[in-house]
């Protein structure tokens, strides 16, 4: 009876091609937010985390085309004009070897700037592989794999990262002078290198942590088992549909690696395992500083108030943008 | 309860053990040697230091043989500083580190909770407003400059705490004290801040209101107890990062403790000190871990511990 009913209902009228005005219902009326678009603009409703990106760009600045434009070089010794105190020759004064402070300290956020970002690249690229493969495979992989984070992670970081920057010295000053190591390594030097060893080594199993925990409530989502289905491969599933959706946190948590390099390399040069002379970096600047302390604090101020710029914006750009890319972990 | 403590005590372990074992490995399989420093020594005298030292047997035979002193507890002898043990020069200078650091971490906790507290408490007022910014300032800049600056500003300045000392006097804990719990102190602020924000938007926080409780009795009995918990976890952390700042704040203010003479010991390649320091130290931080660990399950009753 029922059936009898419902087919009564279907007339032909409702076979007809629609209207204009019921095609205009369908229309979209303003293009549709993205996730990109969307957490751009909670970013710039944030105050406080776009004067931090202004502050670090400006220090970009600085340090990228500062000391190009700047008079002296970061090692060149003026003589005569040794510890000299700000001035408009020399605006942050001179060192006691009369070298310009300016542009040892731009030399310095540069060299401090570019080993927070390095790290943070080699960082992130450990620890989104260790990560993705442990939570992707599940099972005794994953539980191997996660002791051995839980092991690297109670290791008392600073304790390996003085030893491993002692160990490292020796054999990558051998392979640097040997013939065939690339010049541009050279040009680094020991000092970088062996921290960009360490902070590699070391810092990664935040990132494997949070990369596994997303790994593994996505890999239950509908569009896995799709493209599983399809007959993708695992490594396409975990590059092409898996680490994607877990962008956000990934840029966010090396976001806010880079100030953690930034403060380490800065500990390491300050108590003399960091850059090679006359390399200057922010920490070792301010070692050097700390001789003469008691006549020239300004010696210490500027590299000292420099680098604490570049962690203070850097913490509160990755606080805006964790807030702007995943409201959730909000705190 | 005890499944859980036992399998915690394994992973401490079995993290000591990968610990002794790298430091162990990194320190004796790099080229050259801490005798071929800056004076000449002749082949003979060299292979003899090399034996006193037991440099000359392989590696995995030093290994055991090194395995089995720091059981006894013998860290072995500095290369450095002749005659004398690691272990003295260990049980020497940690007295000084041990105290700056308990020093340390007194006020940070102390003043961290008062601060997170107030803060939470006068949510959006100028009073929390200046704690913020004062502990965001705190986060970011280094140990090295906070004690530096101090002790220019305080010590040569103003002449009111000395720069260099001894710990021997209050007012000579006063600078490196304060440089040391700057970090942790804002940290703990801002932890405190959260979870209380947390706390006092809870149900029973509202009961205790409605009772007719006294608002000490509300902030203290019921909001601060709970409050605290996620403190109690920064606690094994906070531990290294005072040992970590102690390296160099001991150096800046000429304090004769381990941090520093674990400094000087790197630099003059002396790797018996090295390992011993990093030994002790390790084992130090893993064993804080591990308590603080077992301690967060007994003051929590609602985490469960089976899991």
């Amino acid at each position: 009876m029922r059936e009898m009913d419902n087919t009564a209902v279907l007339e032909n009228k409702l076979f007809m091609p629609a209207t204009e005005s019921e095609k205009a219902t369908v229309e979209i009326m303003r293009p549709s937010v993205g996730y990109w678009k969307d957490a751009w603009r909670r970013l710039r409703a944030n105050k406080v985390a776009i004067g931090a990106l202004v502050v670090i760009l400006l220090v970009l600045l600085a340090a990228v085309i500062g000391p190009m434009l700047s008079p002296y070089k970061y090692d060149q010794i003026i003589k005569g004009s040794e510890n000299l105190s700000p001035n408009v020759q020399h605006i942050f004064g001179t060192d006691s070897l009369g070298r310009d402070l300016f542009t040892r300290t731009m030399i310095g956020a540069r060299i401090s700037i570019a080993v927070g970002v390095v790290a943070a690249i080699m960082i992130s690229i450990i620890g989104i592989l260790y990560g993705a493969v442990s939570g992707f495979l599940g099972g005794w992989a994953d539980i191997v794999m996660m002791r051995i984070v839980d092991i690297v992670y109670s290791v008392p970081t600073v304790l390996i990262v003085i030893l491993l920057q002692v160990v490292l010295k020796d054999p990558i000053d051998k392979y640097l002078s040997s013939a065939n190591s690339p010049a541009f390594l050279k040009g680094l030097g020991v000092g970088l290198i062996s921290i960009f060893f360490v902070l590699a080594l070391l810092y990664w199993v935040d990132m494997a942590r949070i990369v596994r925990g997303q790994i593994l409530a996505l890999k239950e989502q509908e569009y896995v088992l799709a493209a599983k289905v399809l007959g993708a491969s695992s490594r396409d599933i975990i590059s092409k549909h898996l680490i994607p959706n877990c962008i956000g946190q990934i840029i966010v948590v090396a976001t806010l690696k880079i100030p953690e390099a930034i403060f380490v390399e800065s500990f390491l040069s300050f108590i003399g395992l960091g850059v090679s002379i006359p390399m200057a970096s922010l920490g070792s600047l301010s070692q050097a500083a700390l001789k003469g302390i008691y006549s020239y604090p300004y010696m210490l101020i500027f590299p000292a108030a420099t680098i604490s710029v570049i962690i203070l914006s850097m913490n509160l750009f990755g606080d805006g943008l964790r807030d702007a890319l995943d409201p959730r972990m909000k705190k | 309860m005890l499944k859980y403590v036992l399998k915690r005590l394994l992973v401490s372990l079995l993290t000591l053990w990968v610990m002794f074992t790298l430091t162990f490995f990194l320190m004796h399989l790099t080229p050259g040697s801490p005798f071929l420093g800056d004076n000449k020594i002749t082949p003979e005298i060299f292979a003899n230091l090399e034996a006193k030292y037991g440099l000359d047997k392989p590696i995995l035979v030093q290994y055991e043989k090194y395995a089995q002193n720091i059981l006894k507890g013998d860290f072995g002898e500095s290369i450095k500083l002749s005659g004398q043990n690691v272990g003295e020069i260990i049980s020497r200078k940690f007295p000084y580190s041990l105290k700056l650091g308990l020093f340390a971490s007194a006020i940070a906790i102390v003043i961290g909770t008062i601060l997170g507290t107030i803060s939470a408490l006068k949510k959006n007022t100028s009073a929390d407003r200046v704690i913020m910014l004062v502990v965001t300032i705190g986060i970011a800049v280094p140990s090295f400059v906070v004690a530096t600056v101090s002790m220019v500003l305080f010590g040569v300045k103003l002449h009111m705490f000395p720069t260099v000392s001894n710990l021997d006097t209050l007012s000579s804990y006063i600078l490196p004290g304060f440089a040391l719990s700057f970090f942790p102190l804002s940290f703990i602020t801002r932890l405190m801040r959260s979870s209380m924000l947390d706390v006092i938007n809870q149900d029973y926080i509202r009961t205790a209101r409605a009772k007719g409780l006294s608002e000490r009795v509300v902030i203290f009995k019921h909001g601060l107890r709970n409050g605290i918990l996620p403190v109690v976890t920064y606690a094994g952390p906070m531990v290294a990062g005072v040992l970590t700042g102690s390296f160099v704040i001991e150096s800046i203010f000429s304090i004769p403790g381990l941090g520093s003479s674990f400094v000087t010991s790197i630099t003059a390649k002396d790797y018996p000190t090295v390992m011993g320091v990093t030994i002790f130290l390790g084992t130090l931080l893993i064993f804080m871990n591990f308590l603080v660990d077992i301690l967060y399950r007994f003051v929590d009753p609602r985490i469960n511990i089976t899991k």
